[in-house]
């Protein structure tokens, strides 16, 4: 089946099979920063921006995102122009592994288009979803604190994520 | 610190490093906080991990595992899975040849017993392996897996380390080839044993005032690795097999394939691509022969990649383990005898089941001294999952026996924990009593301390907590508060086998490319091992370009394990970075030469400053002009040079970990307020990578303290084989943390440093149980502490105190 | 996991999705509202589902005394929408940010929760505090629609009544009043191992709680201890003193230990005992934790 949607802020079709989840079908069409780590929703790896809110896009099927935007990490920023949220997770030594990292930096995009100014007990329940064994948390939570201030600097949260 | 005083601790007198904190000023790179070398990318989500390729062609893999515990396979029929449209191929135990290996990713020869096969005709555990199918795609794989019928005959399991050792057990490795060492007793479900010791520990125990004794127990525990493990096979335009796996150790994996597949280590190739953590689970051939095999049978590329809940099941774990802890003290709080006895359920297969139970002796008894030591050690079969590496290497399970035993007795001698451990623990100059016996399966070199800040961890995790707040808690309602401490040792590599090495060669604009061996999983040594050669070569970070781990291509190292990779990789990166610096230095005074300007070229009288070669009168060459000049002009050759290392000496970083708790007795709920972990890793390479590796090795067991375990259903099927049920900590558990760098210098490490990985996973675990017994009263010693059980321990606790007169609130 | 899905279907009426529901005999059909537990164990042998995104199923609207809510409102919006803002409604807002992730929070439907068969649920307790109804749909004779409306369903015999149909809404009775919810679990982002929702309107107080393990549900009402407070006093006065250990005896004899692999029937029993006085504590406004 085809599924229709805007990727990255561009109009796409993603040839699909009914029991295929979102995840799979992101992955084949080359946007690998969407990752697979439980399959079931926990662990976070495969966030993505369903209509600017973020979702596990393991256990959404393709065929759900019909008709919807998805924004992948890949459409945040890139090597000439990287987001400042992932420009942060840089700066605070947030990223050990970095499997985790775009599902983090996917749902700090989330939580800054909806507050621009998180508490740290923000940042954490924004992370609360994405299961991180090498950091500990602490240094992510930092990053989330700190892509704030700089997108604030900047007022570029709005334009930096296109859904 | 120059090339010539750079030596590695061999030619000097002993040094405590106490004089060379100078060098901490004179560091450009190294001790800094240079953005990760592959931060960016990976935020960017550019990264690419093992199964972030697709070939052509690829062929999809999926398993079979055991439903049972225990049971011989008598007859497997895949007429039904063969007809599902898309299957290639199905192998199992009647076409697939029986050679016995250990899965554990350890050095030649492995010291872990030969239990082993690709496919065996006897399962061992739920999860054990079956059959594999691949098929053209993933779920094509898994459809005809369902259809593949197996005739077992079941036979009883055991899954009690006790019942399994006991006379009369089902033999659970009956099989007459299985071969193994120290203690190897299959018959009676052993896989390792020893016993150890150091000094008479009859006379010392004598000489006690005190004599305490306890048993503690410890769970299961999954690495949750967020990458599971996968690998992908193929085969290259000269028809050698080519593995690109996610694996902490790939020149052991290819030495092992080799074996195992019986073809030359030349025919091989293992790429470790980017790796999403490993923490032990990936120093494991545990999947890497299966696409292999599928390959060579087929001649096509083939994938094999785990889901979660195979991670669970039927990847590797932390032994548990059941250990006695028994100290012979002074009235003034002098030790004088420790005695430990492990028993550990390795489960169905012995990987790592030596080396695992040996260092949670190792790291642990010699944090104190004492006139005499005695370490007894059985690993037991069981049919449950198999134990294996896993960050810490049996640290954690002793340390909390160790750490929760000293705070009870320091409590039975009314002393303070920290004052008592402080006039216990070891110092600078003291010699490990036990290196020699607790080897890596032979005898180890002897140990000698030399960097030790430990009295400095405690003192600077003390005043960071507020220890002293601990005498004010009021307690008087029913959430308790409570705080703890603990001590923590452990190494840096494996003293007399780690070794490692490096390449360095020059280019033309001045930068360099570094091949290493060293297995970057996460850790961020790919940028520690370029900090220190750029350090070395006096050039900024951004001029090393860094490639690790290809089998092909870098030189060979141990891989990414035993706390090794910033000791030992990172001096084999110096060397050849020092190397570098005396072919610029010649290479200039070449130059020089020739251009017949040669006053001050002597090697000696020149340096390496700021990517120039920098004569006493001012005169400069840039790396640039230099390997221009050798490149194309005069001279001409490559500059390059390489650099192995191995060391005798295994320096242990140190720590000390603080933990501040609240108890709702109510509940039995442990809300963990504030955590401080100060540690002694010698130089930080990466500060920010330091702290990080503390932080998240440190969360890691929080929830070994407290949340995570593994749950079985009476046949030895895991219940909790999803991030659902297993329970780790997440970013809302984590306490405020505070990580302290206490600076020392050790001389025999790459620019005064040593390890820092594994140390933090010693502490939650008796820290957080130590704070737990101060706030109620009540001591744990079994992990984790789970709410049910401290409720029920509050409960008896109350009603203990309400048949005395005074009244208890429950 | 791999699903046996064969067919995706997206109705743009409820007509057409009942008609959908209707000839759906042959093969296993589920509805898909937010499909949080589409990929978890239970869905392998799925043909064919339905996904109910596009049909009009998202309002919140206040009519007479009852809240209409809509079963594809998520989670994430019962936190967050003004129309939740009532002291009333505060353990239904608990319960929603419960499950502490947010990618779930923004998918997962008051529909799905209700519907769900795991048993380790945030929301069904505060649901039945609060004395909901379930607005059902099913396809009726000649493309007709039977609509029906429930009582919340407790146990498994009254869960038999959403076979077949489409929930349509969640009716909540408003009014005065205060709710609470209380949840006890291993780490914030678990499932909870106990929990208790509590109600105190001027008409009385409802208690409800789940005694279960994440593989059974077993919500209930506790009517005795409900009758017990009753008992006390005129609607809205002051508990007596003591009133904690008097609710506590009431739910030790009124729950029945009901344990499994995570923790024993005793402690369930014993911390949902205490929840319930926490989360009463709390629609009284006194100290939880005394």
């Amino acid at each position: 089946m085809k599924v229709r949607l805007t990727l990255n802020g561009e109009p796409a079709t993603l040839t699909c099979a009914p029991w295929e989840f979102l995840t799979e079908a992101l992955r084949r069409h080359g946007l690998i920063g969407t990752k697979r780590g439980c399959e079931t929703g926990d662990c976070g790896a495969c966030s993505v921006l369903l209509d600017g809110e973020e979702v596990a896009s393991c256990i959404l099927l393709a065929a759900q995102a019909d008709g919807h935007a998805v924004t992948t990490v890949e459409g945040l920023g890139g090597f000439e122009r990287p987001h400042p949220i992932q420009e942060a997770f840089v700066d605070a030594t947030a990223v050990q592994c970095g499997y985790c990292t775009p599902g983090m930096v996917i749902a700090t995009q989330a939580l800054l288009a909806q507050n621009p100014a998180p508490t740290e007990r923000d940042a954490r329940e924004c992370l609360a979803g994405h299961l991180c064994r090498c950091t500990g948390y602490v240094k992510p939570i930092a990053a989330v604190l700190q892509a704030a201030e700089r997108c604030r600097a900047g007022d570029v949260a709005k334009t930096g994520g296109r859904s | 610190m120059s090339a010539q005083q750079q030596g590695n601790g061999a030619d000097q007198a002993w040094d405590t490093g106490a004089g060379s904190m100078g060098h901490y000023d004179r560091f450009k790179v190294v001790n800094k906080n240079e953005r990760r070398v592959d931060a960016l990318k990976l935020a960017l989500g550019k990264g690419t991990y093992t199964d972030d390729i697709t070939l052509p062609g690829m062929l999809h893999v999926k398993m079979l595992w055991s439903p049972h515990a225990h049971a011989r396979i008598k007859a497997i029929d895949t007429s039904e899975a063969e007809r599902v449209p898309g299957v290639v191929a199905i192998y199992h135990c009647f076409n697939v040849k029986p050679i016995r290996y250990t899965t554990a990713g350890q050095g030649h020869p492995e010291p872990s017993p030969y239990d082993a096969m690709i496919f065996d005709p006897k399962v061992r555990f739920v999860g054990d392996r079956v059959a594999c199918v691949a098929a053209e795609d993933e779920r094509a794989a898994a459809i005809a897996v369902k259809k593949i019928k197996v005739d077992y005959e079941v036979l009883p399991a055991v899954f009690d380390t006790r019942e399994a050792i006991a006379p009369g057990a089902p033999v659970i490795h009956d099989e007459p080839d299985c071969t193994g060492i120290a203690g190897f007793d299959p018959k009676r479900n052993i896989a390792a044993a020893m016993e150890v010791g150091h000094g008479d520990t009859d006379a010392a125990f004598a000489k006690a005032d005190l004599v305490l004794e306890h048993w503690y127990s410890v769970p299961y525990q999954q690495h949750c690795a967020l990458e599971p493990h996968v690998a992908i096979a193929w085969l290259d335009e000269d028809d050698r097999l080519v593995l690109r796996c996610a694996t902490q150790v790939p020149f052991h994996s290819r030495r092992i394939l080799a074996r195992i597949l019986e073809i030359p280590v030349q025919r091989i190739r293992v790429i470790k691509p980017r790796i999403g953590g490993g923490f032990g689970g990936k120093q494991e051939v545990l999947l890497d022969d299966i696409p292999a095999l599928v390959t060579l049978r087929t001649r096509r590329p083939a994938r094999f990649c785990y889901t979660r809940q195979e991670e669970f099941s039927s990847a590797r774990t932390r032994h548990p383990q059941r250990l006695r802890w028994k100290t012979g003290v002074k009235k003034d709080g002098t030790l004088v005898a420790q005695e430990l006895e492990v028993l550990a359920n390795t489960g169905a297969y012995g990987a790592h089941a030596l080396t695992v139970q040996g260092c949670t002796a190792g790291k642990t008894l010699p944090l104190y001294r004492a006139d005499a030591y005695k370490f007894i050690m059985t690993t037991a079969y069981t049919n449950l999952p198999v134990g294996g590496a896993f960050r810490g290497y049996g640290g954690p399970q002793g340390f909390f026996a160790m750490e929760a035993h000293m705070d009870e007795v320091a409590d039975l001698l009314g002393l303070d924990p920290a004052e008592f451990r402080s006039k216990n623990i070891l110092r600078p100059g003291d010699e490990n009593p036990l290196a020699k016996a607790l080897g890596e399966g032979k005898e180890g070199p002897p140990q000698k301390i030399r960097s030790c800040g430990v009295q400095e961890c405690i003192d600077r995790g003390a005043k960071a907590i507020g220890w002293e707040r601990r005498l004010s808690f009021k307690n008087d309602g029913p959430i308790k508060r409570g705080m703890g401490m603990t001590c923590l040792m452990h190494g840096s590599g494996i003293p007399g086998v780690d070794m490692a090495a490096a390449f360095l060669k020059l280019n033309d604009d001045g930068s360099f490319n570094l091949l290493v061996g060293a297995t970057d999983i996460g850790t961020g040594s790919d940028t520690i091992l370029a900090q220190i050669a750029a350090e070395q070569l006096s050039v900024p970070l951004s001029k090393i370009q860094i490639y690790s781990s290809d089998t092909d291509i870098t030189p060979f190292d141990k891989g990414a394990y035993a706390s090794s990779t910033t000791y030992i990789s990172g001096t084999a990166v110096q060397k050849a970075a020092a190397g570098v610096c005396e072919q610029l230095k010649r290479a200039a005074a070449e130059m020089w030469r020739h251009a017949g300007d040669p006053t001050g070229c002597e090697l000696d009288q020149l340096s390496c400053e700021d990517q120039h070669v920098v004569r006493p009168d001012g005169k400069k060459l840039s790396y640039s002009e230099i390997c221009l000049s050798t490149f194309y002009e005069h001279d001409q050759h490559q500059i390059m040079h390489y650099g192995s290392h191995m060391s005798f000496e295994c320096p242990p970083p140190f720590s000390a970990h603080f933990a501040e708790v609240e108890v709702d007795t109510e509940t039995g709920g442990v809300k963990l307020l504030r955590y401080v972990a100060a540690v002694d890793c010698g130089v930080a390479i990466h500060p920010e990578s330091c702290e990080g590796q503390t932080e998240g090795g440190a969360t890691t067991m929080m929830g070994y303290a407290l949340t995570e375990d593994y749950i079985f259903d009476g046949n030895g099927r895991l219940l909790n084989d999803t991030f659902r049920d297993y329970k780790q900590f997440t970013s809302l558990d984590v306490p405020d943390f505070q990580t302290i760098l206490v600076r020392t210098y050790e001389p025999s490490g790459p620019f005064g440093a040593k390890s820092v990985s594994e140390i933090p996973t010693d502490g939650p675990g008796p820290t957080i149980a130590n704070a737990i017994a101060q706030a109620l009263g009540i001591r744990f010693r079994k992990l984790p502490i789970t709410p049910e059980e401290i409720r029920k321990a509050w409960l008896e606790k109350a009603a203990r105190t309400s048949r005395q007169p005074a009244e208890a609130r429950v | 996991m791999y699903l046996a899905l064969e067919r995706y279907s997206r109705p743009a009426s409820i007509e057409e999705c009942l008609a959908l529901l209707a000839e759906a005999h042959d093969e296993p059909t589920a509805l898909l509202a937010g499909g949080t537990e589409l990929n978890v164990r239970g869905h392998e042998e799925l043909v064919h589902v339905i996904d109910l995104q596009a049909l009009p199923l998202r309002d919140v609207r206040v009519e007479g005394d009852l809240l209409r809510v809509g079963a594809l409102v998520t989670l994430a919006r019962l936190r967050r929408d003004a129309a939740f803002a009532l002291p009333l409604l505060e353990g239904l807002r608990e319960a929603a940010a419960g499950f502490a992730v947010v990618a779930l929070q923004n998918r997962s439907t008051v529909g799905g929760r209700v519907c769900t068969d795991r048993g380790d649920q945030d929301l069904p307790p505060v649901l039945a505090a609060l004395g909901a109804k379930l607005r059902l749909l099913r396809p009726g004779r000649a493309g007709a629609v039977d609509e029906q409306v429930i009582d919340y369903p407790l146990g498994a015999a009254a869960r038999r009544a959403l076979r077949g149909a489409l929930v349509a809404e969640v009716l909540l009775p408003l009014g005065e009043g205060q709710g609470a919810y209380r949840r006890f679990s291993r780490t914030a982002v678990d499932a909870p191992l106990c929990n208790a929702a509590v109600v105190r309107r001027p008409s009385g107080v409802r208690i409800a709680v789940n005694l279960q393990g994440p593989r059974a549900a077993h919500l209930k009402r506790l009517g005795d201890t409900e009758s017990l407070i009753a008992s006390w006093h005129a609607p809205g006065a002051a508990f007596p003193q003591g009133w904690r250990e008097a609710v506590r005896l009431s739910l030790m004899t009124e729950l029945e230990p009901w344990g499994d692999a995570w923790v024993s029937g005793e402690y369930r029993q014993d911390v949902t005992a205490t929840l319930v006085v926490r989360a009463l504590a709390r629609v009284l406004g006194e100290e939880e934790v005394l």
